[in-house]
Order: C-alpha cells, then structure tokens, then sequence
C-alpha cells in the first residue's frame, strides 16, 4: 500500500498520471468517495454497476448522488455528495436501480449520525458562528450558552443538511452499520 | 421534489454575482499555529471592514498578498475573538468578478446611455466624467449634482469627498448610506444632548449588571459584543439580567432572562410605559434631574418622510402614501396623543419636524399617564400566542429592573430603533428613561447607541458626509459654523452654501424627478440598499443622468451606472475608521490594488484637478436658497476675494482644496510611519504627498479644544496603539463623556455637565405647543423629551397581511458585494430566505423550502421559505435578510422616513406570501 502511494505521488510529480498508462498503472483512488445512497446497499455491486447507465444518479431530486470516476477502483458506483445538498430519502434511487434488492436491515431512512469535529468548528476555535443553526431539518443542531454547537445524535438520519452550509467543511456522516 | 427547486433556485440566484475564489492562501486556520511556511510573513495591525463594533485584525501578507488574518489579541474590543465575518477579512479582495478596468457604457466608440460596458483608460473616464458632470453643474447648478457616500467611508475619504463637495463644488448634496443607519440615532443625540455620539463604552458591557436590548440583535448583527456581553452572563447566572425586547424572537433572545416580543410600533408605548412607572412609584432621581436635565416635547404631526405628491406612485402605494398629508387617529394612537379616534389630523409640521420645546415635568407627567401597563399592554404585545397575563409581567419586570435603585443598567440598540417612522422619537424616549433615573454617563450605566457601519461614526458623522453637516459637529445652516470652517478651510467667506441639500432618499427621488442630473456613488450600494428601489432602478436608467460608480465589484449599483470606476478595498490602502465607542484606529496599506483599481482618495483628488476655481466658485444659481446674508436663490461669486487671498482663477480644485501649501509639507515618502509600507495614492498622483495622512491631520482641527479631539495621524499608526476614544486630551482617552471624573470637558464641580452646544435655548409651552416668545437657555443640560405612540402608517391588513422587516444575518455584510465573494460564507449562506411561522405556513400551504412570492404595494420577489431556524417569527410577521441581489428584498420596502431624521423605516412594510 505504502508502495503505490509513493509510486503515484511519483507519477504525480514526473506528469505519469496525466498519461493513460500512468492512470492504469496506478490505481490512485480505492477509499469510497461518499456513503452509499440510502436502501442501495445490497443492490449495487462491482459487477452490476459497471454497465448500468446511472439511472440513481439522473433521477436524484437533490442531484446527490454521484458516480465514481472511471480511474477509481470502485468506477461506476453511485456514492453521496453533501456539498451542495442533503438527503430527503425520498426512495427514486431505490425504484431506478435496475438491481434493486431488498435489503431487510434497511428498515427506516437511515444513512448515520452526523458527527461534529471540534477541532475544525468554527464556533469550537472561538470565531462566532452559527451557520448550521437553520440547516437540520428536524432542528437538531443546537448551541450552548457559549455558543458552541452540538448535534443530538437521537433521531439523527444523517441526511447531510448540515453539511451542506458548514463554512469549515467540519461536519462529517458516520455511517451507522446498516447503511 | 421541493428540495430540488430550492437548490436550482440558489444556484441561479446566486450566479450573477457570487463567484468563488478559487486558490485563495488559507486564512487564520494557519495563522492558529506556526509552521515554517508563516516565517516570511509579514504581521501589522488593522480593522476590521465590517460593522460598527471596530474589531482589531491583524493581517499577514507575503509577497504581496494577504495571506492570513486572525483577531488582534492585543485590541482591547475583540480582545482575539472574531466572528465568521470578520475571520474571512482577509479573502474579501479576491473574489473572481473584481473589476480592474474604468468601464464605460459605449456604442461606437462612443458614451451611450444605453450602450454596453466598454474597458477604458482612467483618462478617458474622468473625460466623459467631466463633460457630464459640467454639462448638470453648469445646468442645474451645484444643487443638480451628488455624492452618495457611506460610513464605509476611511475618515480621509470622508473628509475628501466633503470638502471637495462642500468647499469645492459649493453643493451640500452629499449623504451617506449611513442615513439609512443611524441618522435617529444621531438627532435623538443632538436633541438630548447638543453633541453627537455616546457617551458611555464597550466597558460598560463589563461594569454593567443589567443589559437590555432594543431592537438589536446583538448575537448575530454585533456577535464579538455579544461574546462580551454573554460571558458576562456565563459568569454571573443570577446577578447579571438580560433582557430581549424585539419584534421576532431571535439569536439574543437565547441566553436572555426575559424575552419581550412586541407589535412593530410599539415600543414607543413601551417607553412611556416605563416612563409613568417612574413616575408613580416616585423613582425620578430628583437630584440628577434637577441639576442637570429640563423637560421637552415637539410637535405630532410631522408626516412619515414619503413623498408628498403621489405623481410618482405606482397605483398600489397611493393610499398609503396619502398619509403623508393626512391621517385618521386610530383608538389606541388617540389614546397614546389624548385626542379622539377617528380626528382626522393634517400632517402640518412635515417641513419642521425638529421643532421643540421645553415643558415643565407636571406636563411630562400628563404626557405618560395615558400609558397605563393595561393599556400598553394590549397594544403591544407581538405574539398572539402568548398569555396577556404572562406578558403583563414581564413588563411589569422590565419596569422593576430599570428602576431598581441599586442596579445599573445598559440599554443597547441598533436598526430596530433607528430604522424606524419615529426614529428619532423612540431614540429620545430611551434616554428619557436612563435620564429620568440618573442612570447614564457612568460606568456601568447609560444607554448605548450601537452602529452597523465600520466608521459611521468615525467618517460620516464625525467628517460630516451629510447634506447638512461640517466636520466636528457643525452644521452648514449656521453661519458661525461656517465661518470657521471657511477660515480653517482658507476659503473666501460666503463659499460655503447655507441651503441644507438632499439627503440620500431624496437624492434618488431627485434622480427620479429630474432635479439631480449627476451622481456618484461611492463605498456602498445603494440601489440595493435603499428601500422601494423599483422606482430608483428606472429613474437611473431611463432618465437624463449621469451615475458613476466607484465599486471594487460590479454590484446593483455598477451595473445601473453610466460609467464603473474601479477601486481599491481596505488593505490596498491607508485609512482610519471610528467605531461606536468614538474609539478611532488606523491602519497601513498592505498590498496593493489589482489592474488599474485605484484609491476613493486618488480618484476624489486626481478629478479634482479638473475644476479651475473661475468654473465654480463665480456666482450660482441655488433654488430655494434663503439666508441671512444671501441674496434669495444665489451663491455670490467669491472669484474676487479668492483673488485677494491670493489664489488665481486658474487655480484648480487640487491646488486649492488638496495640494496646497501645508498640506504638501507632509511629505510621501514618510518612512517613520511606514516602516516598509507602500502607499498607491502617493505613487499615482507622484507629486511627493502623503494625502491620508495631511488630509486626516488638516481634518482633526475642526475638533481639536471643542470637545472632538483626536490625536494625530502618526499616533493611531502607532504599533503600541490600539485605537483611541476621543475626545483625547494631552494624549488621554475619554471613556465617559459628560461625567466630570471622566470628561476633562465637564466642568469642575459639576458632577454632570451635558456641555454639548446644539439646540440649547428653546421657548417654552405645554404638551401642545410652545407658549412663550422669547427663548431660554439650557446651557450645560440634556433634554428629556415626551414623545407620543404614533402607529406605524403601513400595517397588515386583509390584502397585505403580514408584517415584513429587513435585516441581517450573521455570515453577509450589507449587499453582500464582499462577504459573497468568500466562498466559505457564501456555502454557509447562499441566498436570503424568507423566515415565516410554521402555522402562518400551514395556513398557505407552504412548507419549509417551497419557494414563494413575497409581495408588496411596491413590487415582489421571490424567497426560499424557512420555518425553523435561528429567527422565530411570530404569527403575522416575516423577515428576510438584504444581502442577496437575487432575493431584491428593496423592492418591496417602503420608503418612509423618520421626519426628523430621514432615516428609511426598514422594519415595517406589510405584505403577503404565496406559492411561487
């Protein structure tokens, strides 16, 4: 592992990467860009993504979900994008899926718990902020008195509202077991 | 499905105008821990361009760019802490869409009013400039030209602009943006006081036990005060009280011990309401009010600063615009005046709305008594929710914690009392109260009058960038003030033009009217920023006129103008700004401006040098104009005394007014101050003057022995100086004015002395009017005046029936021309949405995020719905922030004034909400 990340910041470096070989000789990109869309678990797959047309990514009401890019290991497979907007489970995905199945832990819209990183917060590091406050839509986000935010975790989903407005990118989903 | 149309609807609203700016250095994230990379940083002090609080930032350059800012540790106001705002002062300059050219509307090669923006040389602009300008000056005269100016303004560009204005182009046609901010707050100061400003600080904010907010959201609109204010609390849960008195429940109302939502309008009662409890329960602090205070009132009918013909209406604003003449009482503003619901009252003060006089206390008394807490109550209360009962006593509270005799009290406000049909009214009604009680002036207690702009008091009151002002308090009307500032000024006597000019709102109905043919705009928006602006997009574009528009982006206003001049941002140049603590602070160029933008300072001085004095300084025509002293509708040519002084008719603006002979003995370049800082203006006009620096220290003896004293120019640069608060005397900051162990110009043995100058002999009368001929002196005294409930002359009804006010939000500076440039705000807010109560929602099948019309008698718009959130409306009332050009919130606010104050009511247009 160690190997091929020095051998593409190599490849970065001497311009391999912007060649076709360099791009197959070095498969950059394995970690998943994003959580998988919600009820898709089981039905998407190395094999039967590869050649589907993208049908989840089209129907997406938020325009979402997007597809891994074809020089990442996982090419094809839809993954969720927060950063222009969050999940409404509204199931469009699920009915385009030409490889819909079932899956029975997916009992209720669930995708995780957001999780707040302190360390990036700007309300955390003292700066007044407060631009997450509208974003939850069932109003979980809430500030102490002084002024520091935190997300009650109860009935989070993990939609990824809140993402979408952090000006310090500080919020994340922690994709519960199910999802 | 209604998610999607939420986010295609940002995105297209936002596309115009919010770039991203890509690429940009990070700012403090890197400034929090040293690294290798930060050793060939460059660190100086500066402030912050946003708000009034006045924020210490310390700026990190290399290589000539901003490369990092982080809250000034050592500035006693911020103390390190910034606001997510402030944090991002540092990547304001780099937005994508910054203009670097002159751009000029052209066909053929040509100007054309109706041609398209064109890039051309700085010569060629200020050709066109020129031609127009002289072709409306030499028409209409020095009242058919203006500058609409702001509180954005550095104190040197204030001071330019109005002496170049003033002394040169004898016009008084200048007003800043800052009228819509604080001009009630400053009327009410004059009226109480005879001096502008407060007289109290941020200290107080640590002194104090009680703070109580009007009007004022302090946590989202003055968040580093709040910090201040809530860490007070923190550390004193019981002992120090917080109360919130505000028209939707908000951010504030958050840590705050009691929240009293109340009806637009209202609290005018509210006060009195106070008022008559002092009263009754013998809490005057007869001493204090004795020996330092007399009792005023004014007249009633003063109008609501519309205009007065409907000519210009659209067909849907006649009927509320008709008020301007005359009004029917309705039950409760019958009771509020004593007179009979349903008296018809013609509005006849609307020309002297200012007008007072003194009365004696038996009349305050029966002034307040019709304000009884059943009274008030019933009329004020906001939320329909709430129990009568509940709100009773929480007014009831509101009364004990003012009067509390050991207590110390801080009223804090901002827009909802400045931006408001009785402004300057209910501005005065709170120093009634602090007054009444003795509770003002001392550590700890008085009532503060919060800013929203970065030098609003600094610049545009203390400079005096107002159509009626001179700089250090003086007034263009009295001919002692101009006397002096003449003489200072070395300018012959009667340059000076006596007629107050247009105020802002009146400058863009002239532009409508016809009366005013040349405009320019300069630090600030307003054809975003000023209500019903419908009417001011088309008077700019479809009249005869001439608009320029200094801008560093193409904001609403760049793109209706004629001609676009490109202009240096904050860090690009020398400037000083004056917070609301009368705190003024200074800062160096760090970096120089993109392409050909150039300094507000380099553009006044370098256009300048186009006016020779025999061109504006020989007889002119002043319609209206009647002085003592001047022939009725005439400036006299002052060409032969100018002579006598020994200028040339061929002498220009520049040489005159500028360059002259003290002012280029300051000498560019002045290293000692420097210390390795470049600065552009001196480069471009490269005749080996510092203009900053000799124009600031011209400027601050207009204030230097009366009572407005600032330091030098070279002590505010000074690293160990973090700002001063004037008045400064023998190098000493003052923290509270009028108070002799404080305030060197209090008189010895006075205990107080309210030594301000304005408005100190008045004739004396009862509630009604004035009864007496001669006049009084009150030298050495503050007023504390009886105003009345007067209801607010656009109210919800059947048709439009909701309340809809204007404000901000914590992430977006005004029209956001620069906070929407950062990209990290812009994610956080992208657009303007509309905050509505759930159940007001329901009952229009709305829900959250469904995009829906808000529509006024003036024009509608377009807004994302919001239910939940950080503002929680009552039923009935709405709010949505003005930043976003794409969500034209302007369009649909009425264009009432304050009378007395001309200050734009923002808070109160009625209007309804549907499916988009």
């Amino acid at each position: 592992m160690s190997d091929s990340i020095d051998k593409s910041r190599r490849g970065f470096f001497t311009g391999k990467l912007l060649t076709r070989e360099g791009r197959e000789e070095v498969k950059v990109q394995v970690k998943r860009l994003g959580l998988i869309p919600p009820g898709l678990r089981l039905s998407i797959s190395a094999s039967n993504c590869q050649n589907c047309a993208g049908n989840c990514e089209k129907i997406c009401p938020q325009k979402i979900i997007k597809l891994h890019p074809e020089s990442h290991d996982l090419a094809g497979q839809p993954y969720l994008d927060f950063n222009n907007n969050g999940c409404t489970f509204c199931s469009e995905c699920n009915k385009a899926c030409p490889n819909f199945t079932t899956d029975p832990l997916h009992s209720r819209p669930d995708l995780g718990n957001a999780f707040l990183d302190q360390e990036k917060c700007y309300a955390w590091l003292n700066i007044t902020c407060m631009s997450c406050m509208n974003s939850c839509p069932v109003d979980l986000i809430k500030f102490n008195k002084k002024r520091k935010p935190s997300i009650s975790l109860k009935s989070c989903n993990g939609c990824g509202f809140c993402i979408t407005n952090c000006p310090a990118s500080a919020i994340n989903i922690n994709p519960t077991a199910n999802s | 499905m209604l998610e999607v149309n939420r986010r295609e609807f940002l995105k297209s609203s936002v596309a115009a105008s919010a770039a991203a700016t890509v690429g940009i250095p990070l700012t403090a994230v890197q400034a929090s821990t040293t690294s290798e990379a930060e050793q060939d940083w460059q660190w100086d002090k500066s402030v912050c361009r946003f708000c009034g609080t006045g924020c210490g930032i310390m700026v990190a350059t290399k290589e000539g760019r901003i490369v990092a800012t982080k809250g000034d540790p050592d500035a006693p106001v911020n103390r390190g802490l910034n606001c997510i705002k402030g944090y991002f002062n540092g990547k304001i300059m780099y937005g994508k869409d910054r203009l670097t050219k002159p751009l000029l509307r052209m066909t053929d090669g040509k100007f054309d009013k109706n041609g398209k923006f064109k890039a051309v040389s700085w010569d060629r602009a200020f050709d066109e400039m020129e031609k127009q300008f002289k072709r409306h000056y030499n028409e209409k005269g020095p009242a058919g030209i203006s500058i609409t100016g702001s509180g954005q303004y550095t104190i040197p560009e204030g001071y330019a602009a109005a002496k170049l204005m003033k002394a040169g182009f004898r016009s008084n046609n200048i007003d800043p943006n800052a009228r819509h901010c604080m001009a009630s707050a400053v009327v009410a100061f004059i009226q109480t006081f005879g001096i502008d400003e407060p007289s109290g600080c941020y200290d107080d904010i640590g002194l104090t036990d009680t703070v109580i907010t009007w009007g004022a959201n302090m946590a989202e609109c003055h968040p580093i005060l709040w910090a201040r204010v809530s860490d007070r609390k923190i550390a004193d849960e019981e002992g120090y009280k917080l109360i919130n008195l505000t028209t939707c429940s908000n951010q504030t109302s958050d840590i705050a011990d009691v929240e009293i939502v109340f009806k637009p309008g209202t609290d005018l009662a509210l006060f009195n309401y106070i008022g008559r409890e002092i009263v009754k329960r013998n809490a005057v602090n007869h001493d204090f009010v004795d020996k330092h205070c007399v009792f005023a009132t004014g007249p009633y009918d003063i109008g609501y600063g519309m205009r007065a013909t409907s000519k210009y209406a659209f067909d849907a604003e006649k009927d509320i615009q008709a008020k301007e003449l005359e009004i029917t009482l309705d039950k409760d503003e019958a009771i509020a005046q004593r007179k009979t619901a349903g008296m018809k009252v013609k509005q006849k003060n609307t020309k002297k709305p200012v007008k007072h006089w003194m009365i004696e206390f038996e009349e305050f008394k029966k002034g307040v008594e019709p304000y009884t807490l059943d009274y008030v109550a019933e009329l004020s209360k906001g939320d329909p929710d709430e129990s009568m009962e509940d709100y009773k006593k929480k007014l009831q509270i509101l009364a004990d914690t003012y009067i509390e005799k050991n207590r110390k009290v801080v009223s804090f406000w901002t827009m909802g009392m400045n931006q408001h049909y009785r402004g300057s009214w209910v501005n005065e009604q709170v120093y009634m109260v602090h007054l009444l009680l003795g509770k003002q002036a001392m550590p700890g207690n008085g009532a503060f009058s919060l800013t929203g702009q970065p030098s609003a008091c600094g610049t545009a009151r203390e400079v005096g960038t107002f159509a009626h002002r001179l700089p250090a308090d003086l007034v263009v009307a009295n001919p002692k003030h101009r006397a002096f500032s003449e003489n200072l000024w070395k300018l012959p006597a009667k340059t000076l033009n006596p007629k107050v000019g247009t105020h802002i709102m009146k400058i863009l109905r002239s532009l409508e009217d016809g009366k005013v043919g040349f405009n320019w705009v300069q630090v600030n928006n307003p054809f975003q920023a000023s209500a019903n602006a419908n009417h001011w997009i088309k008077a700019a574009r479809e009249m005869d006129n001439f608009i320029v528009c200094s801008d560093p982006y193409p904001t609403v206003s760049a793109k209706v103008a004629d001609l676009i001049l490109p202009t240096s941002m904050i860090y690009e140049k020398w400037g000083l700004y004056g917070n609301a603590e009368r705190r003024t602070q200074g800062w160096r160029q760090q970096v120089n401006a993109p392409g050909d933008a150039r300094t507000d300072v380099w553009q006044m001085l370098e256009f300048s040098k186009r006016f020779k004095l025999k061109e504006v300084w020989g007889e002119k025509s002043i319609p209206g104009l009647k002085s003592k002293g001047f022939e009725d509708g005439k400036l006299p040519s002052v060409l032969a005394e100018a002579e006598a002084m020994g200028y040339s008719p061929e002498d220009t603006l520049y040489d005159v007014l500028f360059a002259h002979k003290e002012n280029k003995k300051v000498a560019w370049p002045d290293e000692a101050v420097a210390k390795g800082h470049a600065n552009s203006t001196s480069d471009w006009l490269g005749d080996g003057w510092f203009p900053e620096k000799a124009l600031f220290n011209e400027y601050r003896q207009f204030g230097v022995g009366h009572a407005h004293d600032l330091a030098d120019f070279d002590t505010y640069m000074r690293d160990d100086v973090r700002g001063l608060r004037w008045p400064v005397v023998d190098g000493k900051e003052t923290m509270w004015r009028f108070n002799e162990e404080y305030d060197s110009y209090a008189a010895k043995g006075s205990g107080f002395d309210f030594y301000g100058k304005a408005l100190k002999a008045l004739k004396t009368g009862n509630l009604d009017k004035p009864t007496s001929k001669g006049k009084t002196k009150l030298a050495h005294k503050a007023k504390i005046f009886f105003r009345p409930y007067a209801a607010p002359p656009e109210q919800p009804d059947n048709n439009y029936d909701l309340w809809f006010s204007t404000g901000r939000v914590i992430e977006h500076w005004h029209t956001g021309t620069m906070t929407r440039r950062v990209p990290e705000l812009h994610r956080a807010v992208p657009t303007a949405v509309l905050w509505m109560h759930p159940d007001d929602a329901g009952k229009r099948n709305l829900s959250r995020n469904d995009i829906v019309w808000i529509e006024s008698r003036r024009g509608k718009i377009k807004a994302v719905l919001e239910t939940q959130g950080r503002n929680r409306p009552p039923k009935g009332y709405t709010f949505a922030p003005f930043f976003d050009e794409g969500v034209f919130v302007n369009k649909i606010c009425i264009d009432m004034t304050c009378p007395m104050s001309k200050e734009t009511d923002f808070k109160k247009a009625a209007v309804k909400v549907y499916k988009a």
